[in-house]
């Protein structure tokens, strides 16, 4: 009867969607989740998933340390999911098994399987180099390359093979830097080098640097924690315009970041995904008890 | 609750809450002062009620501005965010609620002759129903306690039928001469106050029901069963 009144009222189609999919996901939910439970709770599988990650665990020290336990996760199509959690929670171990980063590690193993559209990147005919351009990552402190602002962009482009000549190079750096956002800023000293840009500037050429190699999914390991509010706020309003072509799995320790920019918020810890779901049941009405006592910074 | 790591964080919100109960303890005795006003027909504590509106103006102002500073400064989330927002809420509801207890106490200087009986005792039963739900209602709001808040809010339905069976009893007796028609509207007006009153309680009942549940009260009686 309530759905019958707002759909009459409402013009909008969409905007009526979003509403009676948010108070049925309210009204299903079920009674707060108790500290002690380590299951996961809420929907951790999406339709046709650009990332499907499967039962996966992550061990250090040989399998001496189990970093990550059991996780069954989706990264969406052209959806920003926010991983939070304490420090030494597992966030950024599975953030790096998704372009196999874990590999450089001596002594991690992971079991379990990630697909890229349907492919187990783990499978051992799969190539790291071509895998780590469809699934790029941007630090938490900017590492450009100690190259002019040209080359740190066409670089990754020359390397995989994507570029024969010098105008096609011009193109793909003209166009990564328009998509990070920089452009304007640079291009009258595109020779100059990128070590000399402002902390925020230099993390947009790391991701132009990300995005000239044509990538499917981008990985930030708390990209803005080393800037200012300003530099954040311009990365933040990138990774919104970036969605339309990419997945983005961004790992932060700022609630309200994770609130701002993502769609799907997945909370970890020790290990385990506690809780996941959209964005902004985890920040307004949690489910399970840990959750709440992390965001709320009740954590004892 | 288990306690905030930021002790002043915990410290900011007892501070919002001890202000809370010190406006709604002000409700209280307001809307307890205009029963006694009214029913003595006291023109002079009528008015003090009246000139006391000012201060719980003030202390809603107070307790907003505090609230303000503190989404600015703590940006709470979850069960935090959602007390905070309620918090703010419940201080509107309260300010209202005095509106219409100095409302009702300005009805008071204006009745001529002291009412009748019947619609009298009825104006009574009704604000002091009204007193009883905000102190419920409070009560219900300090512990967290879903049912208490459910059970207030349907409490006003009988504010309701209250207020419908005085109006009905007074235009019968304005139509038998028994007051005049300024003393007999100025007698629904006050039933009227009252009725505002348990609406602005079920509002207060809802907030806390958002609270707990983060969800909207449907108005069915089982609901806080399940939550």
């Amino acid at each position: 009867m309530q759905a019958e009144i707002i759909n009459a009222m409402s013009p909008d189609a969409e905007l009526f969607q979003a509403y009676s999919n948010r108070t049925q996901s309210m009204e299903n939910r079920s009674m707060q989740v108790p500290r002690g439970d380590r299951r996961t709770v809420g929907q951790a599988t999406v339709e046709n998933p650009k990332v499907r990650c499967e039962n996966v665990d992550i061990f250090y020290d040989l399998g001496e340390k189990k970093a990550i336990n059991n996780i069954t996760l989706d990264i969406g199509q052209n959806e920003v999911i926010a991983m939070i959690g304490p420090s030494g929670c597992g966030k950024s171990t599975f953030l790096r098994s998704m372009n196999r980063m874990n590999d450089t590690i001596e002594g991690c193993r992971m079991d379990g399987k990630i697909f890229l559209e349907g492919k187990n990147i783990y499978d051992k005919d799969v190539d790291v180099v071509p895998l780590r351009a469809q699934v790029g990552m941007v630090f938490q402190k900017p590492n450009p390359f100690p190259k002019s602002i040209y080359d740190n962009v066409a670089y990754g482009p020359k390397i995989h093979g994507l570029v024969r000549t010098k105008n096609q190079t011009d193109e793909i750096v003209e166009h990564s830097l328009i998509r990070a956002g920089l452009w304007e800023e640079v291009k009258d000293r595109l020779d100059k080098p990128g070590t000399g840009l402002s902390g925020g500037q230099q993390q947009r050429l790391c991701i132009a640097r990300t995005i000239a190699v044509g990538p499917e999914v981008i990985l930030m390991d708390e990209p803005c924690s080393a800037l200012d509010p300003i530099a954040t706020a311009i990365i933040e309003d990138l990774m919104d315009e970036l969605r339309k072509e990419y997945s983005i799995v961004i790992v932060t320790h700022s609630m309200q970041q994770a609130s701002r920019v993502s769609q799907r918020t997945a909370f970890f810890h020790l290990g385990d995904l506690i809780e996941i779901g959209p964005t902004e049941q985890i920040f307004l009405n949690p489910i399970h008890q840990l959750t709440q006592d992390y965001i709320t910074g009740r954590f004892g | 609750m288990q306690s905030h790591i930021v002790k002043s964080f915990d410290s900011e919100t007892d501070g919002l809450k001890k202000k809370i109960i010190e406006l709604a303890k002000n409700c209280e005795q307001q809307l307890s002062k205009a029963i006694d006003a009214f029913v003595a027909m006291d023109v002079d504590l009528a008015n003090a009620v009246i000139a006391h509106d000012e201060y719980i103006n003030h202390l809603q102002r107070d307790i907003e501005e505090d609230a303000v500073l503190f989404l600015a400064r703590r940006q709470p989330m979850a069960l935090d965010l959602r007390h905070l927002l309620s918090v703010m809420k419940i201080a509107g509801e309260l300010e209202r609620i005095a509106d219409y207890a100095a409302n009702f106490s300005k009805r008071v200087s204006h009745l001529k002759m002291p009412p009748t009986q019947e619609p009298s005792d009825l104006i009574v039963e009704m604000a002091k129903t009204c007193q009883l739900m905000i102190h419920d209602a409070m009560d219900a709001f300090l512990r967290l306690d879903v049912k208490k808040a459910v059970a207030v809010w349907h409490k006003d339905d009988d504010i309701d039928t209250m207020f419908a069976r005085m109006v009905t009893l007074v235009q019968k007796q304005m139509q038998e001469n028994k007051f005049d028609i300024k003393d007999g509207t100025g007698l629904i007006l006050m039933g009227r106050c009252c009725e505002r009153i348990g609406d602005h309680i079920t509002n207060m009942a809802e907030d806390i029901y958002f609270i707990k549940t983060g969800k909207t009260y449907s108005g069915d009686f089982e609901d806080c069963y399940s939550s």
